[in-house]
């Protein structure tokens, strides 16, 4: 383990905090707009901040499989999700 | 028809009332478009006091949802600025009485920034309607 | 299999870029420059990504990227507490 890595670690446990706050915020949106548009992009910075925990705890998380990066595009598929049914909903309209 | 949906448009405008007792004005007006109403008549129908209903009429004008009438007796008259809003408050008309908890909670929680967050929403639209 | 995984975190983080700039530039609403600002840098965090894992497998950018991820959050946090 070089130097870098407390720093590094530290960092990954700020990152965490930062997905959570974020994705906190995304939750007081959706509730008081009820634009589920915010729900998906909570949920999108939640499950980023569950990934950036597991990477901090097991920090294997990341060498042994593709896994944590499989998380980030599920995490992101959300926001696809947002957008499209931002999308959608817009076409049908009135 | 099937069921509104909640169109931005829509959500805009409810964010745009203050309170419930001005979107009961409001869907008062619409509901009787010939009728001249004043402060005494809206402050009875929605008990609230005339003072009250003095000071949404002035919004509700200012809104362009209605005009001053000046006949015998006097009052205001539902007269929508444009088509499009005459829409959307039928639309409110039809959503509201099936949505009250949504529709309240939506103009109780800080309408103000509301409106602002919703932009962060809208910028995800491919196509601005309108 | 890996490379499309971070091609398409990529794309995604640059689409939400792109869209939250563009509506900054129509509506100067301040929030949609900070949400932008973070989404470049996750961008740019994706594609940091790209490199490490298949055009320098001899490079570690891991502690890079861990902190380019982080300041791209601060953006969002500042904005969503100051700005909002």
């Amino acid at each position: 383990m070089n130097s870098d890595s407390t720093l590094t670690e530290m960092l990954i446990g700020a990152t965490a905090a930062f997905y959570l706050i974020i994705g906190l915020f995304f939750i007081r949106f959706w509730r008081s707009t009820h634009d589920r548009f915010f729900l998906f992009f909570a949920l999108c910075f939640l499950i980023e901040a569950a990934n950036r925990i597991m990477l901090g705890l097991f920090f294997d998380f990341r060498e042994a499989s593709p896994i944590y990066y499989i998380v980030r595009l599920i995490s992101y598929s959300f926001i696809i999700v947002a957008i499209l049914d931002k999308n959608r909903r817009s076409k049908i309209g009135k | 028809m099937t069921s509104l949906q909640l169109s931005s448009e829509l959500r805009r405008l409810i964010y745009t009332i203050e309170s419930i007792p001005e979107l009961e004005a409001i869907l008062l007006l619409q509901q009787a478009p010939e009728q001249v109403w004043n402060e005494n008549s809206i402050a009875q129908r929605l008990y609230v006091s005339n003072q009250e209903a003095g000071v949404m009429l002035q919004k509700i004008v200012a809104a362009g949802i209605c005009r001053l009438f000046d006949g015998t007796p006097p009052g205001f008259i539902y007269a929508p600025a444009s088509t499009e809003l005459g829409d959307l408050i039928n639309q409110l008309a039809i959503y509201y009485p099936r949505h009250l908890i949504e529709v309240t909670n939506m103009i109780h929680s800080k309408a103000n920034s509301n409106s602002r967050v919703q932009q962060f929403a809208d910028a995800f639209k491919f196509f601005k309607d309108k | 299999m890996a490379a499309v995984i971070y091609a398409l975190c990529t794309l995604t983080s640059m689409l939400c870029a792109v869209l939250l700039l563009r509506s900054y530039l129509k509506s100067k609403y301040r929030l949609l420059y900070w949400g932008g600002l973070c989404f470049v840098a996750l961008t740019i965090n994706n594609m940091l990504l790209v490199a490490d894992k298949l055009i320098f497998p001899d490079w570690d950018l891991f502690p890079l990227r861990v902190t380019v991820g982080f300041l791209a959050l601060c953006f969002f946090m500042y904005g969503l507490i100051f700005d909002e």
